[in-house]
């Protein structure tokens, strides 16, 4: 419990400091007293800092004629609820084990599988019915926000509910650093190679922010050599290929490739809308196909930016008790909808594709009929119908005075040739990712 | 010869109550019920002098008066500390962060920043951000906070109306004693620019003239202190 005392200064210092000061400065600490100690417990080192310099002739002022002194520490206060005695907490643990965070929210159950990730999703169940088998380590890659961590948590909750027993760790690979660094610092080097190397499976996400950190990787290799041993299952997340990493040990990049690596790609839009549609009935709101397709068409970058989307559609239809239509949503998100349109222009489209391709801006509105300009032309009318709301002739027009039945050939034409060469595939995607990011 | 004026602060408690709002009725519902709500993040964004800080300020108020632990950062200061000050941030039950913009680009804040936001979210509290600028237009280096900054929800903060407007400026027009007729404020409304910021920057040179010269200020003798 905050002491009395502290609550009666609290309302002092309101009035001697302005909002802004008092929020940041006074407002985070925290008091309990204890044999007849005040003692004033501060987030960090600075604000301790702070006060200890401009509280301290008050507070000296406030105890004279009490039996009551008073310190300034870094730390916390948190409160058993049974008990109703304060805890002192310090900033800093003593175990690993503590903060090892690992959440049962993400399921295989609902994780919405599309041709962009069903490949990784299949891998991913494969793993978590059989971990420390055939693909390991598992790695898999891809863009911010399309579900590498969903799926990463998702197989330590089969793997858990197979084997309620199992040592499951999921841990963010700064939190790895972040650990080591403390086992170093004091003397805890043991225990910490203990701890993570004693897990049945070692979930390790954005392993690209261990690039640069020599020491940690050298860490790694080995937990990663002994968990392997012992036929434990790892796996790894990251946003790019393994081998792109710049500032990761080559033996660690040749290490991921072990198992089995998959990529995960900015959803299509059926699964966007299949995405949006799961996620509102999950919290109870029904999302009218027609508003999902809407809203999908809008936000194309990453499934975080579509769920950040929904949140606010659906927090306006609550607040204002309306029924959810497309137009609700175009007037809800209408500030992400008019920039999303100033951003993606068939100028930028054109831009963009020529940069791709190494050819001339020019060349993308020219006559010319040549494989090498006839087929980013193609590529770049394709995704102005996809990114933007012009219209066909719109379109032919702004490459080269086209007919729009030239725009309708170049869309089927750009479908049909994915479907069969990968390479003008990768093409898209990347330059789909590029424009809406 | 001209009066000196002194720095004066009037120290007013900022709450919902006392926040001018015709527009912005869903993002403060918003940010009132942050502890009912599975979301643990909101981002604001808009011009200055749209009451950001304001509805940062009312929140640590609203939230400690029911026993919450709040921390407030204006990062527009964050010159004066190092990235050490956001340590021990993810303890507190609400983190106010005013100004996150400021940060984008220099790659240790974003990355200290990008750290305490994980910590935030993984142990379920809550954090809400002010920043001039849509997140659709802001260069993050760090791809993953950008994401994860959009996964809240997102409110652009509007221009109020014109009557919110002229309350707007009565009220610091009372509040800093500016000696100013009371049709000053209409005629700024009408006769200039409509955007809150810059009738606010009229206002303040308005009212400094009327306070350093001692001399109420009409609309007639408008044209002396300010170009239209």
């Amino acid at each position: 419990m905050q002491s009395e005392f502290w609550e009666e200064c609290l309302v002092d210092l309101q009035t001697s400091f302005d909002e802004q000061q008092f929020n940041t400065w006074v407002r985070p600490l925290q008091a309990v007293t204890e044999n007849n100690t005040l003692k004033i417990f501060a987030p960090n080192p600075y604000v301790a800092d702070w006060a200890n310099k401009n509280l301290s002739e008050y507070l000296t002022k406030k105890l004279e004629n009490s039996k009551y002194s008073f310190y300034f520490e870094v730390g916390g206060i948190s409160q058993k609820i049974e008990e109703d005695a304060p805890v002192i907490q310090e900033n800093k643990k003593d175990s690993f084990k503590e903060e090892v965070k690992f959440s049962s929210d993400f399921s295989f159950d609902n994780f919405v599988v599309g041709k962009s990730n069903q490949l990784a999703n299949a891998a991913a169940l494969q793993v978590s019915k059989n971990p420390g088998k055939n693909y390991n380590p598992f790695f898999i890659y891809g863009g911010v926000g399309l579900g590498k961590t969903h799926l990463m948590h998702a197989i330590g909750n089969n793997i858990i509910k197979q084997n309620d027993k199992a040592k499951i760790l999921y841990l963010h690979s700064e939190k790895f650093v972040g650990d080591m660094v403390y086992a170093l610092q004091h003397n805890k080097i043991d225990a910490f190679k203990k701890f993570y190397r004693s897990a049945d499976a070692l979930l390790i996400d954005d392993i690209q922010f261990f690039a640069g950190k020599e020491r940690s990787q050298e860490e790694f290799f080995h937990t990663f050599n002994a968990l392997l041993e012992g036929k434990c299952q790892i796996v790894l997340t990251c946003d790019r290929y393994p081998k792109e990493v710049n500032g990761l040990d080559e033996r660690l990049k040749s290490r991921f490739g072990w198992g089995l690596t998959q990529a995960i790609e900015p959803p299509e839009l059926e699964t966007r809308v299949a995405i949006l549609q799961k996620k509102a009935s999950s919290i109870g709101t029904n999302l009218e196909t027609d508003v999902a397709f809407f809203m999908a068409k809008c936000i194309q970058s990453n499934v975080r930016e579509l769920e950040g989307a929904l949140r606010r559609v659906i927090a306006n239809s609550q607040f204002t008790g309306k029924e959810i239509t497309i137009a609700f949503a175009k007037e809800a998100l209408h500030d992400l909808i008019t920039l999303q349109n100033k951003l993606v222009t068939i100028d930028n489209i054109q831009k963009t594709v020529a940069d791709y391709y190494k050819i001339r801006i020019s060349d993308l509105l020219s006559p010319k009929r040549n494989r090498s300009l006839a087929r980013p032309r193609q590529l770049a009318m394709s995704l102005a119908k996809e990114l933007t709301n012009h219209s066909l002739p719109e379109i032919g027009d702004a490459f080269g005075g086209r007919d729009h039945t030239t725009v309708l050939h170049a869309c089927k034409k750009i479908v049909e040739i994915c479907i069969t060469d990968n390479k003008i595939k990768d093409d898209l995607i990347n330059l789909r990712r590029r424009l809406s990011t | 010869m001209n009066q000196l004026i002194l720095p004066y602060q009037k120290n007013i408690k900022h709450t919902f109550k006392n926040l001018y709002s015709d527009s912005n009725n869903i993002l403060i519902d918003s940010v009132k019920n942050i502890f009912l709500d599975d979301n643990n993040q909101i981002y604001l964004w808009g011009d200055k002098n749209l009451g950001k800080s304001h509805i940062l300020y009312a929140a640590c108020n609203h939230f400690s008066d029911i026993k919450k632990k709040c921390v407030y950062l204006p990062l527009k200061d964050y010159d004066l500390f190092n990235t050490d000050i956001l340590d021990g941030f993810e303890n507190y039950d609400l983190v106010c962060i005013d100004d996150i913009d400021i940060i984008y680009g220099k790659s240790d804040w974003e990355y200290s920043f990008f750290k305490m936001l994980n910590n935030i979210l993984e142990n379920s509290k809550k954090i809400i951000c002010t920043s001039s600028r849509s997140l659709a237009l802001e260069n993050i280096i760090l791809k993953d906070l950008h994401s994860r900054l959009s996964w809240g929800l997102v409110f652009m903060i509007n221009q109020p109306n014109d009557t919110i407007k002229e309350n707007i400026l009565n009220k610091i027009i009372a509040e800093k004693e500016y000696n100013i007729s009371d049709d000053v404020c209409s005629y700024l409304l009408k006769h200039n620019n409509r955007k809150l910021s810059d009738l606010l920057d009229m206002l303040h040179k308005i009212g400094s003239y009327s306070l350093s010269n001692n001399k109420k200020v009409h609309v007639k003798t408008l044209s002396n202190i300010i170009d239209f």
